[in-house]
């Protein structure tokens, strides 16, 4: 014979037996114990019911569930240090108690600032976006009227460790993240 | 309800025969007479001794690529004669291959000594050995309340090479036009059939080589050298290092760098021409005097470089190709260019005066998954964002000292260098410098 792998169907033959054993005596002795047809009937009714409750219940939580088989490919994902380095930066939620996070949310607003800076010197050129002229008087720029997310980051960068409120570097993580998106687009970076 | 069937069709069964017993209905009972018959069928139909499975299990290609798709097949016997009524065949795939096509699970009537096939298609993305197996098997009876469980110890271990670019539609002409590829004297003695001079006799040299009339005038034996064909010389730079690597599974930028170079030292090598290789992992390592393409072969097939050695930083990358080879050679680097330090280096080598070819495969390449799909995490969009336009700016502002192509390694390397040749003052383009060529 086989080495059968299912232990859990000897525990419900086993629990079969016994509720069997228990429960057919019991539902004979029904006959001796009450006189009245009715009430004999009502009772053995009852402890048949009870009965195969009791054995759907026995095969229910015995049976035997096989182990679903399904081949899962985890993809190797590599991406950059760079990538986290400047997540963990700009990722940061400043708290306006503490000043904690500030730091990191400068920090990484630099980055982002010196790469657009470079970006649209190396492609803008002969364009009116002169980035010089920008990071000089971003107010009175007439060039940057289409562009309020990066005048605003311009403005912002302007004078670092001097907290004003209107800055986009104190606004909430949502709201910054969504000033950063804009630069991208407004400046056409890849 | 393959699995719930048998358990459920019990169930029923008891219930009816419980209450027509309980309820005095005879009636009742005998409706249950049929299932319980079934149900009997069942059991003794079952075959307890289960099967004897065996699997044989085969792969196509006989030379299996990274990335590349290959066909698994798995043929299942039922050798003893058993009847095991539906079989359920599970083979066991490693986490790290991909499944493309098919199943590697599937479930069918196998009957004594009968044989079937699962085929199914996967692709590779770990170079070197991969273990596929064993075959899980799983017997059950036709109203699935028994089963019977099995392994077949049947594995088979694959090969996977490295995937390397076509090199037969590469073209790269000469970076600069006085000293181009193709058969120019190198004025160098070697193996060519130009006279180059006259020298001593050593053990070493063949009869062939003596020159009778010279070694009569001078009362001993002298040689005749000859002048070397090949040409100059080219120094292929590749960034290995784990900081360059963006992408999934094989598909990736160092591995792509490393298969666009195998593929420009094969044609390098097919123009007789010399080749070094300069890999850039933990530290600086060096392959020198590259003279035939078995040597690369040899590369593609162990699936990995020497160890360099630890004294050699990586920093150390201009000062390597200074002082190791001449200054007329040319470099062609492979790499993704994601840090400030390889665009220093790269620099510090064009300001020697080596006329230089960047190609570098690019993070948002087409067959790269996860920098094409939409990020819903705000910061992670913008920090991937931010390193695509630093990279930019790198490859923007090399491209004034060296020739800069953007490869999007989703197409071929010979399609993106041909749109050198498709711009204005076609092949002379690649000694001129000028805006980064593709992606």
């Amino acid at each position: 014979m086989a080495d059968l792998t299912w232990p859990r169907q000897r525990k419900l033959i086993l629990y079969m037996t016994i509720v069997c054993m228990a429960f057919v005596p019991a539902i004979l002795a029904m006959e001796y114990v009450f006189s009245d047809l009715v009430a004999r009937h009502l009772a053995m009714s009852a402890m048949g019911i009870a009965l195969a409750i009791c054995i759907a219940a026995i095969i229910l939580t015995t049976r035997t569930e096989p182990k679903r088989w399904k081949h899962v490919y985890k993809p190797m994902q590599y991406d950059t240090d760079a990538v986290a380095k400047i997540m963990h930066q700009i990722d940061r939620e400043v708290d306006r108690n503490t000043w904690s996070g500030y730091q990191e949310r400068t920090r990484g607003s630099l980055w982002l600032r010196e790469a657009i800076a470079e970006y649209v010197e190396l492609t803008w050129t002969g364009s009116p976006y002169d980035f010089q002229r920008m990071m000089s008087m971003p107010e009175k720029s007439e060039y940057l009227k289409d562009k309020p997310a990066l005048k605003k980051m311009i403005m912002d960068m302007q004078d670092l460790g001097v907290y004003k409120d209107g800055s986009f570097l104190l606004f909430p993580r949502r709201k910054f993240l969504k000033v950063v998106d804009m630069v991208f687009k407004e400046v056409g970076a890849p | 309800m393959r699995r719930h069937g048998g358990p459920i069709f019990l169930v029923a069964m008891m219930a009816t025969v419980v209450l027509g017993v309980a309820l005095r209905y005879w009636e009742v009972v005998a409706a249950a007479l049929p299932a319980m018959v079934i149900y009997g069928l069942i059991i003794v139909m079952h075959d307890m001794n289960g099967p004897k499975l065996t699997v044989r299990r085969w792969i196509e290609p006989d030379v299996v690529r990274a990335g590349k798709i290959a066909i698994v097949t798995v043929e299942v016997t039922n050798k003893n004669g058993n009847t095991p009524g539906l079989v359920e065949v599970y083979d066991v795939l490693p986490d790290t291959v991909e499944l493309v096509k098919g199943k590697n699970h599937r479930m069918f009537d196998l009957g004594p000594y009968e044989s079937k096939r699962i085929k199914y298609a996967v692709r590779f993305h770990i170079q070197g050995e991969n273990r596929l197996g064993p075959t899980r098997w799983r017997s059950l009876d036709r109203a699935a309340f028994f089963f019977d469980e099995g392994v077949a110890q049947s594995f088979t271990t694959v090969k996977v090479q490295r995937q390397v670019e076509d090199s037969r539609k590469l073209r790269l002409p000469s970076l600069a036009t006085h000293r181009p590829f193709g058969h120019t004297p190198a004025r160098i003695k070697g193996q060519g059939s130009d006279f180059y001079g006259l020298r001593e006799y050593v053990t070493t040299d063949s009869l062939r080589m003596v020159n009778w009339k010279a070694s009569a005038r001078r009362g001993k034996l002298i040689s005749k050298e000859f002048e070397d064909e090949r040409l100059g010389d080219v120094v292929l730079v590749i960034d290995m290092r784990p900081a360059s690597r963006v992408g999934e599974g094989s598909l990736n930028t160092v591995d792509a760098a490393v298969n666009g170079a195998l593929a420009v030292a094969q044609k390098v090598l097919m123009e007789r021409n010399r080749l070094s290789i300069v890999y850039l992992r933990k530290g600086v390592g060096w392959i020198r005097g590259i003279t035939s393409r078995r040597m690369v072969q040899e590369i593609v097939e162990r699936a990995d470089f020497p160890e360099e050695l630890e004294t050699s930083p990586i920093s150390w990358l201009p000062w390597t190709i200074r002082n190791s080879f001449p200054t007329k050679a040319h470099v062609i680097a492979f790499t993704s260019m994601l840090d400030d330090d390889m665009e220093r280096m790269m620099r510090e080598v064009a300001m020697v005066g080596y006329d230089m070819l960047l190609v570098s495969p690019s993070p948002a390449s087409t067959c790269i998954g996860i920098y094409r799909k939409p990020v819903t995490n705000a910061a992670l969009r913008a920090s991937r964002n931010l390193v695509l336009v630093q990279r930019k700016n790198r490859l923007l502002k090399l491209s004034k000292v060296m020739r800069v192509v953007d490869w999007d390694f989703g197409e071929a390397l010979a399609l993106t260098l041909k749109r050198i040749e498709r711009q204005k003052g076609g092949v002379a383009r690649w000694r001129m410098k000028g805006p980064p060529v593709g992606a």
